[in-house]
C-alpha cells in the first residue's frame, strides 16, 4: 500500500509546492468569445468575399447584388416607412396564424394524447388532412374566405396547427409510466397529476412543437401572401420579381431571416426559465 | 402489522405471478424478499403498494384492507424517479403538500440532515450522482412516515461501494422512522446485511418457498463466518427454490461445500 503510494504520480513530500502552483487551464479563445459572434464569422466572411467579387466586377451584380446593396435597400425601405408597413402586415398575420393554430394545435393535441378514444376518432383524420400539400389548400380559402386576411390567417394557422398536434400527443404519449406511478403512490388526485407531473413533462417537447409551429407559420406566410396581397414582405418578393429588382427581393429575405430568426429566440426566451431543469447536453450551463 | 393472506395474482396474459402468498411482518421488522427473476416478488410488492389489484386473497395494514395506494404505505422504486423539474427539496416534499409548511419544512431538512445532504436542497436531480438521487427517493418516501416502507431492488443500480454505503445509511433512516421495511433484492448480501427475516420464493406460479430468520444484531460484519454462512444459507435456499428438480443438487452441495465460493 505504501509502496505504491510512493510509486505513484504525486510525490507527497512535494505536496505543498503542487498545491501552490495550481495550473488553471485557460479555455481555449473560441471558448471565450460569446456563442452569437461566433455565428456572425462565417456570415460576415462570405459578405466581405462577395462584396470584394462584386466591387471587381468579377460577377453580376444586378442579379447577385453585394451585401452594401441590399442593405442600402433595406435601409432606403426604413427610411421611407415601407419596411415597417410591409414588416408589420407580416408578422401580424403570422402572429395570428400562430396564436390559432397553435391553441389549436395544443387543445386538439392534449385531446388526443389523453384520451385514447379521442385520439382513435381524430388522429386517423387529421394525419390524412396533414398529408395535404399546404398549397393545395389556396384556392379552397380563397373561394370560402376571399382573399384579404381571413384566408391567409386560415393557411398560417392550418401550417402552425399540424406540427403543435402532433408534438403535443406525442409528447403526452412518451410520458414516462414511472414517473406516474410515483404520483399515485403519493395518492395526487387527477387534477393534481395533471399539474404536477403531466404539465412539466410535457412542456420540453411542447416548446419544441411551437418552435417548429412558428417556422411553418413563417413559411406559410409567403405562400399566403403570394396569393394576392397589396402589402408584406411576400408582397415585396412578388414586387421585386416583376419589376426585376433582385436586391429588393434579396433584401426581404434578409428582413424574412432577422425576423424569423428574432420570433424564434423570443420564444426560447420566454420559455427558458420553466426549461432550465433538462438534463442534456445542449442546455448544460456553460461553465461546466 | 401487515398480513398478506392466501395472496394471488394471474396477468391478463394468463401468468400465474403470485399463488397462495401467505406472510405476517410484525411492527418495525426489516423483510427481505430474495428470488430469482419471474417469482413474482416484485408483483408482491406492487400488491401491497396498492398499484395492483390482486386476483384474490388480501393485504391489510392495521386491519386495514389495502386496495389502492395508502398513506401508511410507502415505496421506493429500482430507479429513484425523481421529478427532474422539482429541486432536492421539493422532490423529498413531493408526498407531504397537504401538511402545514413550516411542519414541511422541519421534515425535509431532518430527512436531508438524516441522508446527509444538507446543502443540497436547492439542487437539480441533474445534479445527483445515482447513489445521492436514490437516497433522496428514500427520503421522499420516509417523509410521509409510513408504516410500511416497500423497497424494490432499491441499491441493484449503483456500485458495490455506494451500495454498501446506503445499506448503513437505510439501518439509520431505519432507526430514526422505524417502518416497517419490506425489501425486495435478489441480491444474497444484501439481505443477509440487513433483513430481520429473509423469504426466498420459488418461480412458476411465484410463492413462498422458504424462510430464513437472520437473529444477528446490528450492525453487521460483512467479514465474519457467521455473515458468510447466513448468506451460504440464502444463497443456497435460493438455488433450491429455482432448481428444485435438480436431484444431484443435495449431494452436489454436501460435496462441493468448500468449494463454493
Amino acid at each position: 500500500m505504501t509502496d505504491t503510494a510512493s510509486n505513484s504520480f504525486e510525490p507527497t513530500v512535494a505536496l505543498t509546492n503542487v498545491t501552490a502552483t495550481v495550473i488553471i487551464k485557460k479555455p481555449p479563445v473560441w471558448e471565450r468569445i460569446p456563442g452569437w459572434l461566433l455565428g456572425l464569422i462565417v456570415p460576415a466572411a462570405l459578405g466581405m468575399l462577395h462584396e470584394f467579387v462584386a466591387t471587381f466586377q468579377l460577377i453580376n451584380t444586378r442579379l447577385l447584388p453585394p451585401p452594401s446593396a441590399i442593405f442600402k435597400a433595406i435601409w432606403e425601405l426604413a427610411a421611407s416607412g415601407d419596411l415597417w408597413t410591409h414588416a408589420v402586415a407580416t408578422l401580424a398575420r403570422v402572429a395570428a396564424g400562430f396564436a390559432f393554430g397553435g391553441i389549436a394545435g395544443l387543445i386538439l393535441g392534449a385531446v388526443s394524447g389523453v384520451f385514447r378514444l379521442t385520439r382513435q376518432l381524430i388522429d386517423p383524420l387529421l394525419q390524412s388532412i396533414r398529408a395535404v400539400p399546404s398549397i393545395a389548400w389556396v384556392p379552397l380559402f380563397i373561394l370560402w374566405f376571399g382573399i384579404f386576411e381571413t384566408s391567409k390567417v386560415v393557411l398560417i394557422a392550418v401550417g402552425v396547427f399540424f406540427p403543435v398536434y402532433l408534438g403535443v400527443t406525442q409528447a403526452i404519449l412518451s410520458v414516462d409510466r414511472k414517473t406516474i406511478e410515483v404520483g399515485r403512490v403519493f395518492r395526487l388526485s387527477q387534477l393534481s397529476l395533471i399539474r404536477r407531473v403531466l404539465l412539466p413533462a410535457i412542456l420540453p417537447s411542447t416548446v419544441t412543437a411551437l418552435r417548429s409551429g412558428l417556422g411553418l407559420g413563417w413559411m406559410f406566410v409567403v405562400a399566403a401572401e403570394f396569393m394576392g396581397a397589396s402589402e408584406g414582405l411576400g408582397y415585396l418578393l412578388i414586387d421585386g420579381q416583376q419589376l426585376g429588382r433582385p436586391t429588393q427581393i434579396l433584401a426581404a429575405l434578409v428582413i424574412f431571416a432577422t425576423l424569423g430568426k428574432a420570433t424564434d429566440a423570443l420564444l426560447v426566451g420566454i420559455t427558458r426559465p420553466w426549461l432550465a431543469w433538462q438534463d442534456a447536453a445542449a442546455s448544460a450551463p456553460k461553465e461546466l | 402489522m401487515l398480513q398478506i393472506r392466501a395472496l394471488s395474482k394471474i396477468y391478463a396474459n394468463g401468468v400465474h405471478a403470485l399463488k397462495g402468498i401467505d406472510l405476517d411482518v410484525a411492527p418495525g421488522e426489516i423483510l427481505a424478499i430474495v428470488g430469482g427473476s419471474g417469482c413474482g416478488k416484485s408483483t408482491m410488492l406492487r400488491l401491497i403498494a396498492g398499484l395492483d389489484l390482486p386476483t384474490s386473497g388480501n393485504i391489510t395494514v392495521n386491519n386495514e384492507r389495502i386496495t389502492a395506494p395508502h398513506p401508511s404505505i410507502g415505496m421506493v422504486f429500482q430507479e429513484p424517479r425523481l421529478l427532474p423539474w422539482l429541486t432536492v427539496e421539493k422532490n423529498i416534499g413531493f408526498g407531504i403538500d397537504q401538511l402545514p409548511k413550516a411542519e414541511q419544512t422541519r421534515r425535509i431538512d431532518q430527512a436531508l440532515t438524516l441522508i446527509g445532504l444538507q446543502g443540497y436542497g436547492q439542487r437539480l436531480p441533474k445534479e445527483l450522482s445515482g447513489g445521492q438521487a436514490q437516497r433522496v427517493a428514500i427520503a421522499r418516501a420516509l417523509v410521509a412516515q409510513p408504516t410500511v416502507l416497500l423497497l424494490d431492488e432499491p441499491f441493484s443500480a449503483l456500485d458495490p461501494l455506494t451500495r454498501h454505503d446506503l445499506h448503513n445509511q437505510m439501518i439509520e433512516l431505519w432507526k430514526a422512522y422505524r417502518p416497517t421495511l419490506v425489501m425486495v433484492t435478489h441480491d444474497a448480501e444484501e439481505a443477509v446485511s440487513l433483513a430481520d427475516r429473509v423469504i426466498v420464493m420459488a418461480p412458476k406460479p411465484g410463492r413462498i418457498s422458504e424462510e430464513i430468520q437472520l437473529v444477528a444484531g446490528r450492525p453487521r460484519n460483512r467479514l465474519e463466518d457467521s455473515f458468510a454462512m447466513a448468506r451460504r444459507r440464502v444463497l443456497t435456499a435460493l438455488d433450491r427454490a429455482m432448481n428444485p428438480d435438480d436431484t444431484r443438487q443435495n449431494d452436489k452441495i454436501a460435496a462441493g461445500a468448500g468449494s463454493w465460493w
